[in-house]
Formats: structure tokens, sequence, C-alpha cells
């Protein structure tokens, strides 16, 4: 009779430690089954997350070197300094219309599928309007046309305070006509200082000197003569369309390499964009931005 | 007081266990594991790109700038770079010493090249694994 009750015990001690383990089982499973899985979703959402991302940032550094610009934004007490490295003229013999169709082709036709998203692009505002905006200062840095043999700061006068314009052009400077130019002898809103150079080092005078305040409502032009009647204008003030406190450069020959520092009023974050659309799968249309800080 | 059949089911059961921790975590830890290589694909390309190394070893055929920055990678992973003309192979270019019998991470970006008066669109991609 008792070995009878103590058997039952066991039995039943026995079974309590099977249906714990059981349990203990199924709940480990329940876990790592739920943890796999959310990091699973987590890791492919980060992926995906970073794939668009790069594929954004692939298709933006596609269209700066197919414009060869880049942009980029820096800070200062009180102060946003816009900076465009760039290169006038664009190479004349290449059809940029052409390029742009060509781009978009390959991007829709081949690349598209290599990547497995699907992506659209809207170049076409661009290539009729070819500028940048920078938010929020509602100022501008604009082409002439994608062929590009200008380039036009302007926007709200009141947020541009100054320009530096560091230039090689790759010609010999024979002379520098700037009758139309007049620095001024008292303190302005717009401080703009020229560093411009030819091939050989020879620095550029405008009106005997490199820097100093304009009149930012008068239009301020120079004319730099070059070796073979090439010829580079450079333009501050109120350049004709542009408002008042523009800058302009312009070559159509000379091949000129510069950085155009913008010097704007107030340490707000900013975004330099360009009104050409891309979409990654489906996502909400976002324009290029190439460059914020 | 233990018994064999204590010491035998305490055995049973740790093995169940340590098979179940083995393989779950086997499952959990595998994406995890590729992402580092992943992004260190996307860094390089993204790199090469915008420094223009893709553009200059397209243009002129020479590797070599491309292969310096697969050799600056970690000894521990293997990558290869494919460069193509739109979309045929130009060159590959790999890091010295290894090959991948299967490509854990695999990273595309475009490329524009000025030459002359054309203007053209290619692609490269770089491929990788941990060295075995």
């Amino acid at each position: 009779m008792l070995q009878i009750l103590k058997d039952k015990r066991k039995g039943f001690v026995y079974s309590i430690i099977f249906g714990a383990f059981l349990a203990l089982f199924l709940l480990i499973a329940v876990y790592y089954t739920q943890t796999v899985a959310e990091n699973d979703l987590s890791v492919e959402y980060a992926e995906n997350i970073e794939k668009r991302s790069c594929l954004y940032d692939d298709l933006v550094t596609d269209v700066m070197d197919m414009m060869e610009f880049r942009a980029r934004v820096d800070h200062g007490p009180s102060a946003t300094y816009v900076i465009f490295e760039d290169k006038l003229p664009s190479k004349p013999k290449i059809n940029m219309t052409q390029a742009f169709d060509d781009w978009e082709f390959y991007i829709d036709e081949v690349y598209e599928g290599k990547v497995n998203e699907n992506i659209t692009l809207n170049t076409t505002y661009y290539r009729s309007v070819p500028r940048a905006y920078i938010d929020p200062f509602e100022c501008y840095y604009k082409y002439d046309d994608i062929k590009k043999t200008e380039a036009v700061f302007y926007g709200e006068d009141a947020n541009i305070r100054n320009y530096t314009i560091d230039a090689v052009v790759e010609a010999k400077l024979t002379s520098v006509k700037d009758k139309d130019w007049d620095w001024s002898d008292d303190p302005t809103n717009l401080y703009v200082v020229i560093n411009i150079q030819d091939f050989t080092g020879s620095a550029v005078f405008v009106d005997g000197r490199t820097e100093g305040y304009v009149e930012p409502d008068e239009n301020n032009e120079a004319e730099l003569k070059f070796a073979g009647n090439k010829r580079v204008y450079i333009n501050a003030g109120g350049y004709p369309g542009h408002g008042e406190s523009a800058f302009r450069i312009s070559s159509t020959a000379a091949a000129t390499h510069f950085n155009l520092t913008a010097g704007l009023v107030g340490d707000e974050p900013t975004s330099v964009w360009l009104p050409i659309g891309v979409n990654i799968q489906g996502n909400e249309d976002s324009y290029a931005v190439v460059a914020s800080g | 007081m233990l018994t064999t059949d204590a010491v035998l089911a305490a055995i049973i059961v740790g093995t169940l266990l340590s098979a179940i921790f083995i393989t779950l975590d086997r499952a959990l830890t595998v994406p995890e594991r590729d992402r580092p290589l992943k992004e260190m694909c996307a860094d390089i390309m993204t790199t090469a790109e915008k420094h223009g190394s893709l553009e200059r070893a397209w243009r002129t055929g020479n590797d070599e700038e491309l292969r310096q920055i697969l050799n600056g990678v970690p000894a521990t992973v293997c990558l290869r770079i494919n460069v193509y003309t739109y979309d045929s192979l130009k060159f590959t270019t790999s890091n010295i010493g290894c090959t991948c019998d299967e490509d854990l991470a695999v990273f595309k970006r475009t490329f524009v090249s000025k030459s002359g008066n054309q203007m053209s669109i290619n692609r490269a991609e770089v491929r990788g694994c941990y060295r075995s």
C-alpha cells in the first residue's frame, strides 16, 4: 500500500517536472521566434533604408558629376557659408540634353534591374531652369543653361552679405577692363573678395584692388581678357534680372575652375537642392539634395 | 542522492537545451554578422566614386588606385570590384590572396565619365565575403 502511494507521488512529481520542462522549451521557442523575427525585420528595415539612401546618393552624385560641380555648407558665428566648387564652361561639345537622356535611360533600363528597386527620375524642370535652391535663405545658384557658360548667385538680398571667388583661368591674362566696377569707400551690405589667377599665377586686380565693399544695387562689372581673345566676366551687386546683391561669373571659352563662397546672414540649418525628382520604390518624391549642414 | 537515471536525465536535458540555443543563436546572428561587411562595401564604392577613382580607373584602364583601396581593408575581408562599361564587364580587381565561394555582400554604383566629346554612364560593383 505504502509502495503504491510512493510510486503515485513519484509519478506525480515526474509529471510536474516533465510539464515544467515542456513549458520551458515552449517559452524559449516562442521567445526566440519573436526575437529572430523582430531582429530580421529591424535588420531588413535598416538595410532597406541604407540601400535607398545609398541609391539616392548615387543618383545625386551622378547629376553633380554630369554638371561638374560640388556644393557644401559651412557655418560661422551668426553666418552660413554656401560654397560651390564649379567649372565654366561645361565641355562645349558634349550634348548635355543627350547626356541627361542617356543617364535616365540607363537608370530606367539597366540600373533599376541590377539593384532591384523601382526608380523614377524627373529632370525636365531642371533642364529648363538649371538652378540650385538654398533653403531657408531664399537664394539660388543658377546656370544660364545646362551647357553652363554662366553662374549667378542671387536671391533675397537681405540674407546676402559677402562673396569670395577663388578661381584659376586656364589662359594667360592680358588685361582687365573695369570701368564699370566701383569699390565703395564706405561700408555697405555687400563685401566682395576676388582671388582670380591665370594659369601662370598672375593675380587679377579689379580697379586696383582684390577686395572691398560694393554697392548692392549697382551692377559692378569687370571684363577679364585672356590670350586667344577669351573673356571672363564678373559682376557683383545689382546684376540685371537677378535683384540686388547678386554675383555672376561668366566664361564662354576660357576654362575657369572656381570656388564661389556666399556668406549669408544667420547660422541656420541649410539645404542646397536641385529640382530633380528622385523617387525610389514608390516612396514620396524627393528632390536632389546636393549639400546640407 | 544522485541516481544514474537523474544524471542521464540531466545530460539529456542539457544536450537538448544546448542544441536549441546553438541552432537559434545561429539563425539570430547571420543577418547581423553580414551588416558590417555590407556597410564596408557601400563605403568603399561611395568613396571610390566621389574621389573619382572609379572614373579614372575606367577611363585609363589602370586599376592601381582601386587595388590600393582594396588592400587597405582588414585582412579578414575579401573584396572584388567589377567595373562595367554600360553593362559589359570591363575589368575586375580584388585584394590580394583571397577569393569568395559565396558573396555575402554586393553593392552597386553608377558613375559618369566625360571623355573627349562623350559622356558615358557606367557601373561598378563590389562583392565581398569573410576570408575563410
